[in-house]
């Protein structure tokens, strides 16, 4: 369960106003997808939400637990893959997998028994020995996966988790995912692919210049098409984020 | 030349260097306050750049202006200054080989995406161009400084037209050409055939041994010119002459002969002379460099792909199971941190060479000085003669102790290292306090190790008590443990973590050289202090090893809160 409430990031840096105002609730035992075009603040509403960002407005709950207030219990309910698998080039997969696992005060026998798992379904348990270095960015990027789940946490956030995955594995994690929401857990990623989310989400929400657009079921979205005519979602959602910008291009 | 040509040498010295494009972001109009104090920063630390800089630069020009000076004195009266120019001319060109062929070496594949480059339209020969252009760039420098400093005292002894310094710039700019041409002229060849050398790591190692190398060469030959200074017979003796080793050197190169011939012509105002000898110093290292260039482009760009970072080993489908029981172990969260900061640091070979490993070298670059000129150190005992019998044999060994303790860098740049893994790191539910404590911890165990070995080897060279040798251990202990948490909290403060190659989160990271200038002025100071104060071994240590402890304690006390909430001001 995620609660973001009236969320609003400004870089100092370049004084980009990235997120606007936002809010949404996730629910447990949904998916969630969170649509938006490149630059729209996907990352960084995801990067606040998971601690990694401080708002300058707003608020943050995982499961109930106030991020602002309690970091570390909130932190620990989430597993968290961000926008860059480049990490730790020279440490070998083992050895991130087993530091992530010494973060969140994983079990032996349950770091074992769900590593095994994990690494089996990606294809990757082979390469376990090796350094992060040699592997390709796919490999990377399902590295990252198995390590977000280390915890079998409540909450698994993703930021644009299809980039660089080969079709098999990109299968993999959709049944995951779909797995983890049956059985009652909160699965919330962001994409920019409307095609990705309609096959896959309960509920999406579009965020267009650091504003949420639209938010509901992908039928709530079809019931919104002008005069009943079948125009695609990948339609509907180009509309929705020409429309914020001020007209079609 | 074209201007994709130009664009991948600007490419190629910010890799090398670490710049980042966000100094050149245009600021919107009206922008918040926020973003007026981020530039304010950024204004700040430029500046602190550039002082930093000069003051480097002005340091390496008054060694070389000392020398040149007594050179320029003892050979004047018998006419002979001339040969201080070939003498500049043929070192400038020596150091621009040594410093030269280990930054080729060290860059020849600055990251494992530089084989991409290859993808784009880029001619194999344009890429090699652009890395000899850096490699002139980032080199030309220290034999510049040399040949400008050496036409400076000789141009003030002899007051030559100005076009004597017009000429004296284009020479010292010409200079590293020939040298650097022969530099990619061996290195070339070598990565092409040996499939051993065309590894990152085994390449950074190398580069790094041959660096440490190099800077003893350097050493050497600036203690050499400094203690031979004054020794004008000497200096006649092993300059003037047909069959010194300058006379001979610079018959079998003779860029440097031209070079000097150049300018000795220009300031005697014999202008044509002078434009001839220029222009053929000049045509024949463009001429080097371009036809190296030309020639072993194709080869260079072949050798590059070579470069990755480490093997892939698939382990038997059999057998991952077992090996997957027996290599997943929990550990304690402390421990856990500590060890990944161990081996990100220990693993990457410039981190290792420029940090931890500099314990082991920097005894050796100081033994083999030492060996070199027994008389510094015979001065070291007379300095603590003259201090007289109380503390100053152990506040030598304190200070040797404490500087070799605190070279490592590991502090002032723990934060910078992490780059953009930073993210990543705080959305894990790590406090700040165990995320810091692990890196202090990192830096701590180094500084107890250099400090062990410093304080012994004080203490053998010097002949300490063992009171004497536990007082500057306690010194140097205490403040050593302050010193790396000013350098924790100055990295937290302003940690660079933008960069795309290594060597610019710690080698060119302005907090780890502002941390050892710092360093050593502050060893100076208290040096100085010590001298002041005429405290007993007792009294000083009390003081020292109090007001050190002390400062540590107040900074071990108030950095946790400082850093969690600087953590998470950090927008990346
Ligand atoms: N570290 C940063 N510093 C300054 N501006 C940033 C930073 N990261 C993102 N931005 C800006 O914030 C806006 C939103 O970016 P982001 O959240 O990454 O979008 P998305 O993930 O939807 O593509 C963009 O305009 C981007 O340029
Ligand atoms: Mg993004």
């Amino acid at each position: 369960m995620i609660h973001l409430e009236a969320l609003s990031k400004t870089y100092a840096h370049s004084g980009t106003k990235a997120v606007d105002g936002l809010s949404l609730d996730i629910r447990d035992g949904e998916i969630f997808g969170f649509l938006g075009p490149n630059g729209a603040g996907k990352t960084t509403t995801i990067k606040m939400l998971s601690g990694v960002l401080r708002p300058d407005e707003g608020r943050v709950a995982i499961d109930g637990i106030d991020m602002a207030q309690k970091p570390l219990e909130a932190k620990a309910r989430f597993g968290y893959v961000g926008d860059n698998p480049e990490l730790f080039t020279r440490l070998k997969a083992r050895e991130f997998l087993n530091f992530i696992a010494d973060m969140y005060r994983v079990p032996d026998d349950a770091r074992c028994e769900r590593i095994a798992s994990l690494a089996g379904r990606f294809e990757i348990a082979d390469a376990l020995a090796s350094p992060i270095g040699s592997f390709s960015r796919g490999m990377k990027q399902k590295l990252c996966l198995v390590a977000s789940l280390v915890h079998d946490p409540a909450n698994w956030i993703l930021d644009e988790p299809m980039v660089g995955l080969d079709p098999q594995a990109a299968f993999t994690l959709k049944e995951l995912m779909r797995s983890r929401a049956a059985s009652g857990r909160c699965v919330f990623f962001s994409t920019h692919v409307m095609e990705v989310a309609e096959r896959l989400c309960d509920r999406i929400a579009v965020i267009t210049k650091g504003r949420v657009v639209f938010v509901g079921t992908l039928d709530e979205l079809r019931d919104r098409r002008s005069s009943g005519g079948d125009e695609s979602l990948e339609r509907l959602f180009l509309d929705l984020v020409e429309d914020a910008s001020g007209g079609r291009v | 030349m074209t201007a994709p040509f130009a664009s991948l040498i600007r490419f190629y010295l910010r890799a090398f260097y670490g710049f980042s494009d966000a100094a050149r972001v245009p600021l919107p109009p009206g922008t918040a306050a926020g973003t007026k104090a981020a530039r304010a920063k950024r204004i700040l630390a430029t500046i602190g750049l550039a002082l930093l800089v000069i003051l480097v630069v002005g340091d390496i020009g008054f060694i070389f202006g000392a020398s040149y000076a007594a050179m320029y004195a003892a050979l004047a009266p018998a006419g002979l200054q001339s040969l201080l120019l070939l003498n500049a001319a043929i070192s400038a060109a020596l150091i621009a080989f040594v410093v030269g062929f280990v930054t080729a070496l060290s860059t020849y594949c600055l990251s494992p995406a530089e084989g991409s480059l290859l993808a784009l339209p880029i001619g194999p020969r344009a890429l090699f161009g652009a890395k000899f252009a850096m490699t002139y760039l980032a080199d030309a420098a220290l034999s510049f400084i040399m040949l400008a400093v050496a036409a400076l005292v000789y141009g003030l002894g002899e007051r030559p037209p100005v076009s004597f310094y017009l000429y004296a710039i284009l020479v010292a700019l010409a200079s590293p050409l020939v040298p650097l041409a022969l530099a990619y002229l061996l290195l070339v060849p070598i990565m092409s055939v040996s499939r051993f050398l065309r590894n990152r790591n085994v390449v950074l190692v190398l580069g790094g041994i041959l660096g440490a190398a190099a800077a003893l060469v350097v050493n050497f030959y600036l203690q050499n010119s400094l203690a031979r200074a004054g020794d004008a017979a000497w200096i006649i003796a092993n300059l003037a002459g047909p069959d010194t080793i300058l006379a001979r050197l610079g018959a079998v190169y003779p860029p440097a002969g031209l070079a000097a011939r150049a300018l000795a012509h220009a300031a005697a105002g014999r202008q044509l002379d002078a434009l001839g000898a220029a222009a053929l110093a000049l045509g024949m290292g463009a001429a080097a460099a371009l036809a190296v260039v030309l020639i072993f482009g194709p080869a260079y760009a072949a050798s590059l792909p070579a470069f990755g970072e480490g093997r892939l080993k698939r382990i038997a489908k059999s057998d991952t199971a077992a090996y997957i029981e027996r290599s997943f172990r929990r550990s304690p969260q402390l421990a856990a941190l500590f060890l990944r900061e161990w081996r990100l640091m220990n693993r990457e070979p410039v981190y290792l060479i420029n940090g931890p490993l500099v314990i082991v070298l920097f005894p050796v670059i100081i033994g083999i000085t030492m060996a070199a000129s027994p008389e510094a150190f015979a001065e070291l005992e007379g300095v603590a003669h003259a201090l007289g019998g109380g503390p100053a044999k152990a506040l030598i060994a304190a200070a040797l102790a404490a500087f070799l303790g605190t070279a490592t860098s590991i502090a002032a740049t723990a934060l910078s290292r992490e780059g953009r893994a930073l993210p990543y790191l705080k959305s894990l539910p790590v406090s700040a306090r165990s995320f810091f404590g692990a890196k202090l911890l990192h830096a701590l165990v180094f500084t107890s190790i250099g400090t062990v070995l410093g304080a012994a080897a004080g203490a053998a060279a010097l002949g300490l008590s063992v009171a004497e040798t536990l007082a500057a251990l306690a010194m140097a202990l205490t403040y050593g443990t302050a010193f790396d948490l000013s350098a924790l909290w100055l990295d937290t403060a302003y940690p660079r973590l933008v960069w795309e190659t290594p060597t610019a989160a710690l080698k060119q990271n302005p907090n780890a050289v502002i941390a050892i200038l710092a360093d050593m002025a502050a060893l100076g100071g208290l040096g100085y202090l010590a001298t002041r104060l005429s405290l007993g071994l007792g009294g000083i240590t009390a003081l020292y090893a109090g007001g050190a402890g002390l400062i540590a304690l107040g900074l071990a006390l108030f950095f946790p809160r400082y850093a969690e909430k600087r953590l998470g001001d950090i927008e990346l």
